[in-house]
């Protein structure tokens, strides 16, 4: 029996997503360089096994792959993993990729659990709206995937650096200073903003188009809503000196909760007009 | 039971609320890849047909992003000068 080759694909970029996270964890906590130069590559294989995978995907079933959890955590996994990958080269951010890798792997394979075939989606999904509104919304919960590890980073290496001697405290002082990574958490959210804005914009034409109202007050609208209310909050707290850093980091990693409520959270336990049983 | 809805709606808001949309988007845009700064540069004549360039900026937010900015710009100027 041969596989067919989508989910050969799916294979592939988890065991590169799980080898790379392991090389790069060890590599976070040993610096040991040949450790990262084995992650590196497993983190670009993993991503690019995702996206050609999506794209054969379609290209075999004909039915636009992101609208069920199996597709849609697909391309949140490899939206991650690729705006990680561009802010590790720009920023020489590698040290933290393990982490990225590792909810990748995790986000990746829970995805795989809800495979259903391929079954075309709800007459009321089937517009070009799946084509502009989902990559986007789902490429803004990627670049505050990757905002949240960077502030878990930066809240780790607060509090150990009060409490940390000698080996911890040198093994801290490698990693970028607490207000390079606050500015790194502050870019990847000045990429997601925008984006879950567009999304909750497009969501609401959609939303127009196919069930007669821009705004309804569905779980996933009031979600979306709470989630785009607290990174607004995180930018504007962000002005702030009292805030920027520790407090404003904290915003970040609840803000990531809320995301990860509002997309999945709402599709598993809510039932409204996102939940997507057919 | 056979019965069928009927939904008339009329939203004389739309397009206000799609003016609104276009400038959130814009301000948001604005706000986080475009950062303002002002920049002085003093000329302090050293004799010799030598001057010595000084540099300062000053900006009113985002000086984390702005601060590597106005690095790369001092080396260009660098570059640019020798």
């Amino acid at each position: 029996m041969t596989l067919p080759l989508d989910e050969i694909l799916i294979g592939i970029a988890l065991g590169a997503y799980t080898l790379g996270a392991l090389a790069l964890v060890i590599y976070f906590f040993s610096q040991d360089e040949s450790f990262r130069k084995a992650g590196v590559p497993l983190a670009i294989l993993g991503c690019l096994a995702q996206f050609v995978q999506l794209a054969v995907r379609f290209e075999t079933t004909h039915v636009w792959p992101l609208l069920n959890l199996y597709g849609s955590l697909s391309l949140f996994s490899a939206m991650s993993v690729a705006i990680y990958i561009g802010f590790a080269f720009r920023y020489r951010l590698w040290f933290a990729g393990g982490f990225v890798l590792a909810l990748a792997a995790i986000f990746l394979a829970y995805g795989v659990t809800w495979y259903e075939g391929t079954m075309p989606p709800v007459p009321s999904l089937q517009s070009y709206w799946a084509k502009i509104h989902v990559p986007i919304v789902v490429s803004s919960y990627a670049a505050f995937l990757v905002a949240f590890v960077f502030s878990c980073i930066y809240l780790l290496k607060y509090y150990a650096a009060r409490s940390g001697t000698g080996a911890v405290a040198r093994w801290l002082a490698s990693f970028p200073s607490l207000p390079q990574l606050d500015a790194i958490v502050y870019r990847a959210v000045a990429i997601g903003l925008p984006l879950i804005s567009i999304g909750i914009i497009t969501g609401a034409m959609w939303a127009h188009e196919a069930w007669g109202a821009y705004w309804q007050w569905d779980p996933k609208e009031t979600a979306a809503l709470f989630s785009w209310i607290v990174y607004l909050a995180y930018m504007h707290l962000h002005t702030r000196h009292a805030w920027r850093g520790l407090r404003t980091n904290w915003v970040s990693v609840i803000g990531f909760a809320s995301i990860i409520f509002c997309y999945l959270g709402v599709n598993i336990w809510i039932s409204g007009l996102h939940s997507y049983k057919v | 039971v056979m019965y069928s809805g009927f939904q008339y709606r009329h939203d004389p808001g739309v397009p206000l609320v799609g003016i609104g949309a276009f400038v959130l988007l814009t301000g948001l845009i604005i706000c986080f890849y475009f950062v303002p700064a002002r920049l002085y540069v003093r000329v302090d004549d050293i004799g010799a047909q030598r001057s010595r360039v000084g540099l300062a900026a000053t900006t009113v937010k985002g000086y984390d992003v702005f601060e590597s900015e106005f690095a790369r710009l001092v080396v260009a100027l660098k570059a640019d000068n020798s």
